[in-house]
């Protein structure tokens, strides 16, 4: 049985066996608690910690269910299964008392234990509903198949158009990073762009491996991106739409993001770099805009706020953004053609920013 | 009368029921079929009421064809004696002033005859009755419709029936209407005219259900006396059609003869403030009677007679309350409280409710409010009624309920059922869908409701102590033992004893209610002695001495008594699960 799961067990009985009231404690998930680390630049728990006792109907109930998971978990482990977190909400319709009210409440017990364990949750046998973004390029890598054996995969030459699919599950019990041939790492947020950098051979002519994002990352595709830059020593790049919300795509890649704060770690890419859309690219290519909305100003205004955006490059950008009030769309640059993003755009922005 | 007069008569009619639809309730086939079945219903009910008899009151209605139906109501009245069946249903117009004060029901004006005649302008179908009266062998079966020109009943054909009861009624009406269901429906209105009138069962076949409803109460309300009009609720028009059908008479034998509470000496007084000394009646002009109508508003009368209001009664609202909701498993049914009666403008009228809280009632929606006047529900004109408008105006936030707009109806998971019984109710149009906001009912009301919101807040109080204990008791009973079962068996290990935790989690004296039972249960460490006061309408005493850790005691008290009362226990707030520290002044009582 896993060791960390199984020292919340023993201090549940231990309590009980002692006539005390039975306890766990973890670190505070309150917002006070997650602190900006500027030294390595994420977001991360700070140290205060908060004790649940069984002393109330709802907090035991809680603790309750974290044994059924655990137990759960231990299950999975011994018949080799996993199971997404959808599942496992359906599964606890048979836990009596331990039965989840919703799956956000099964969901964020599961992060209450991986804050408390420092496990992830995949390690847990657990796993989200949505498939992983996809990856071209020349990277080979090792997979870990359903037939327990190691497979050998290059994600340009061994895959069709939609590249390869990252799994849910990126650690190096299941991928294996081999070797790649490639300057850097190209993070996209559209289908639509990623598409259009296949289809121009953007990874072969500029030597990059893209990955398609699918809008905010999964927490797979940001863990692969982190391992990308820490073992092999590749740049990322983050290439969005210009709009407030893609800028959050970029921190999130780059500095983590709240509900993660417990793996920032490991989640997170500091090093990362925005080469756009930015606001000073809609004056200097003259693209296509939208107005900005009253939501887009606000979530730019609280930007203007958030540490992560807390540095010269990001304060102009928003502050010139707020100014136009115009937003723009990555496939904007359409505009001068369907080869001007990779043949002028991208590599005069990447030499701008000296990647290439 | 000649031809000419004949036709205009048609027209007249005609015109006249076209202009008064709305008035007469038949302006769209929808509200039609409604009234159809109202009237029919009301009717049966005031017939069956007349004689004391049980209603048991059949409702079929069946679809035919496009926005084309056919009403059936039968009931177990008295049935209608062979020769009085034509006016009773046929005639238009045709209106029996007694000038007598009694609390009816059927006061929709043209009733029945108005619903016969809508059949037949807009299908063509004649009605058809089958009655049954005491003592006859058989009924009779009539087929009817109205002659227009004549404005009178006209029986198609007449014959002799078998039918198997002692006595009834079955009246088949055949209109263009519209079938809903849910809000102002069929349906609708005979469940809450089974909630008003719990002596009466029905059976409804719809075109998309049947539904029996059973009587709630087995006896039927008494008897409602008529009694003569008081001087201060007389109109001009009535005032003038009295006099003129005793014009044998004189102006003070009539004025203390015909009206209630007049006296000899005051009849006489009123005669010569109106300057009416030795006038014979046949030749009073109009200006007579405004001077004798100010006379009578310039004097004091007694208050009239109480006794003639027909009140549905604590019994019985209770009881048709539990019987109507059951559906919604309510947490709770407020006694019924009644007021009155009181006199408006020289008639007498009284108040009653009762309020149905929480179960599967709605929690989100604005609160439900049902209207009744005479015994007959009120489904339209909800925003412009007294009952509303009291309502609307109390601050329901002192009760426990949110009023998300300030005088609106508040929103919460309860029904107020009002009823208000007069000799005449002050209606705000010939529509009689509303009641309107005479002063002397608008207070009356607000004391009657705040009764009933009082009993609602008890209420919550009490529930929320009980969802406190259930919670608690939970926790010792289910929830730690499992956390124990669990831990152990991940762990391979023996379960743990939980008794010191459950001291340490409750370190109280509980007061839990079981199949309506309510027990105390020592969760402290300490022996304890202590004083139970139940709390409600009266209040009631028990002690009890030298209950142990872990021990339990069942208190004396009746279930009835516990269910509508607050907990109070000489034993400071800390120590006390599922009741109120007894404060220092009821120590003293």
């Amino acid at each position: 049985m896993n060791e960390k799961l199984e020292m919340i067990v023993k201090q549940i009985y231990k309590d009980m066996r002692e006539g005390n009231i039975p306890k766990v404690e973890l670190k505070s998930r309150n917002r006070d608690n997650i602190i900006f680390d500027p030294r390595t630049s994420v977001w991360k728990y700070g140290n205060s910690t908060v004790k649940r006792y069984a002393s109330k109907a709802s907090s035991a109930k809680g603790i309750l269910k974290m044994l059924y998971i655990i137990d759960f978990v231990d299950e999975m482990e011994a018949g080799l299964k996993t199971s997404t977190l959808r599942e496992m909400y359906y599964i606890s319709e048979g836990w009596n008392l331990g039965k989840f009210e919703s799956q956000d409440e099964s969901d964020l017990m599961v992060e209450d234990l991986e804050v408390m364990t420092n496990y992830l949750r995949e390690e847990m046998r657990l796993r989200p509903e949505e498939s992983g973004a996809s990856v071209i390029g020349n990277l080979t890598l090792t997979e870990l198949n359903r037939k327990g054996e190691k497979k050998r995969i290059n994600c340009r030459d061994d895959v069709g158009d939609a590249g390869y699919t990252i799994p849910y599950n990126v650690e190096k019990e299941k991928i294996d990073l081999v070797s790649s041939d490639v300057d850097f790492v190209l993070a996209i947020e559209t289908g639509g762009m990623f598409d259009r950098l296949v289809e121009n051979r953007f990874d072969e002519k500029m030597r990059s491996l893209l990955v398609h994002t699918k809008g905010q990352p999964s927490r797979s595709t940001k863990r692969l991106l982190n391992r990308l830059n820490k073992e092999l020593g590749l740049p990322i790049v983050v290439f969005t739409d210009g709009d407030p919300w893609s800028f959050r795509i970029f921190a999130s890649i780059a500095y983590g993001a709240i509900k993660t704060a417990h793996i920032s770690d490991i989640l997170a890419t500091p090093t990362s770099e925005f080469i756009g859309i930015t606001a000073s690219d809609i004056l200097r290519y003259d693209l296509p805009t939208d107005k900005l909305s009253d939501k887009d100003v606000e979530a730019l205004r609280s930007e203007l706020e958030d540490p992560r955006f807390n540095i010269p490059f990001w304060k102009g950008e928003i502050e010139t953004m707020l100014k136009l009030g115009k937003k723009a769309e990555q496939q904007a640059l359409a505009k001068y053609g369907l080869d001007f993003v990779t043949d002028s755009y991208l590599p005069e922005k990447l030499k701008e920013n000296g990647i290439i | 009368m000649t031809d000419f007069n004949a036709e205009r008569k048609e027209v007249s009619i005609s015109e006249f029921f076209d202009k008064n639809k709305q008035m007469l309730g038949f302006d769209s086939p929808q509200k039609a079929l409604f009234m159809t079945v109202k009237e029919a219903v009301d009717n049966s009910l005031d017939a069956c009421a007349d004689k004391a008899i049980l209603p048991t009151i059949t409702v079929k209605i069946t679809e035919l064809g496009k926005e084309k139906y056919r009403v059936e109501v039968e009931d177990n009245g008295p049935g209608i004696p062979r020769t009085e069946v034509e006016n009773s249903f046929g005639k238009m117009l045709y209106g029996s002033r007694f000038f007598q004060e009694r609390q009816t029901r059927g006061q929709q004006g043209l009733g029945i005859s108005a619903a016969i005649l809508y059949a037949q302008k807009t299908t063509g179908f004649p009605t058809e009755i089958v009655t049954k009266v005491q003592g006859e062998l058989t009924a009779f079966h009539f087929v009817l419709d109205i002659d227009i020109r004549k404005n009178s009943p006209h029986s198609i054909s007449v014959t002799p029936e078998i039918w198997d009861v002692e006595h009834g009624l079955k009246i088949t009406i055949t209109l263009k209407g519209r079938y809903v269901s849910g809000k102002q429906s069929v349906e609708e209105y005979i469940r809450e005219t089974a909630l008003a009138n719990p002596h009466s069962a029905f059976h409804l076949i719809l075109p998309d259900k049947s539904l029996e409803i059973e009587r709630s109460i087995n006896t039927p309300p008494e008897i409602p006396v008529s009694v003569k009009p008081h001087p201060h609720g007389v109109e001009m028009g009535e005032l003038i059609s009295i006099f003129r059908e005793n014009e044998e008479k004189t102006i003070e034998s009539v004025l203390e003869e015909k009206f209630s509470r007049v006296t000899k000496q005051t009849a006489k007084l009123l005669v010569e403030k109106s300057g009416l000394k030795n006038k014979k009646i046949s030749q009073m002009t109009r200006d007579n009677f405004e001077d004798l109508m100010n006379a009578i508003k310039e004097t004091e009368f007694m208050e009239p007679r109480k006794d003639c209001l027909s009140p549905i009664g604590a019994e019985g609202l209770f009881k048709s309350a539990m019987n109507s909701f059951k559906d919604y498993h309510p947490a709770y049914f407020s006694q019924p409280v009644i007021r009155g009666p009181f006199v408006f403008s020289g008639h007498p009228f009284l108040v009653e409710a009762i309020a149905i809280y929480g179960g599967d009632l709605p929690k989100e929606e604005p609160i439900k409010v049902l209207r009744f006047a005479n015994r007959v529900p009120l489904l339209y004109q909800s925003g412009s009624c007294a009952i509303t408008k009291a309502i609307s105006s109390i601050a329901w936030n002192q009760y426990g309920f949110s009023q998300p707009v300030k005088d609106q109806i508040p929103v919460g998971p309860l029904i107020i059922a009002v009823h208000i019984a007069s000799t005449k109710i002050p209606f705000t149009s010939e529509a009689k869908e509303a009641v309107a906001t005479v002063p002397e009912i608008m207070d009356s009301l607000d004391i009657l409701l705040k009764g009933v919101a009082r009993q609602i807040k008890t209420m919550k109080k009490k529930e929320a102590h009980k969802n406190q204990v259930e919670e608690k008791f939970s926790l010792i009973e289910q929830i730690l033992p499992q956390i124990s079962m669990k831990s152990s068996k991940i762990l391979n290990l023996e379960p743990p004893d939980i008794k010191p935790i459950i001291s340490k989690v409750m370190g109280v004296v509980a007061f839990r209610e079981m199949d309506g039972e309510l027990f105390a249960e020592n969760f402290t460490e300490k022996v304890q002695n202590f004083k139970v006061v139940l709390k409600g309408e009266e209040q009631f005493v028990d002690k009890v001495k030298n209950l142990k850790p872990f021990q339990k005691v069942k208190l004396n008290f009746s279930k009835e008594i516990i269910s509508s009362s607050e907990i109070y226990v000489d034993l400071p707030e800390p120590v006390l699960l599922g009741a109120y520290s007894l404060p220092k002044v009821f120590d003293n009582e």
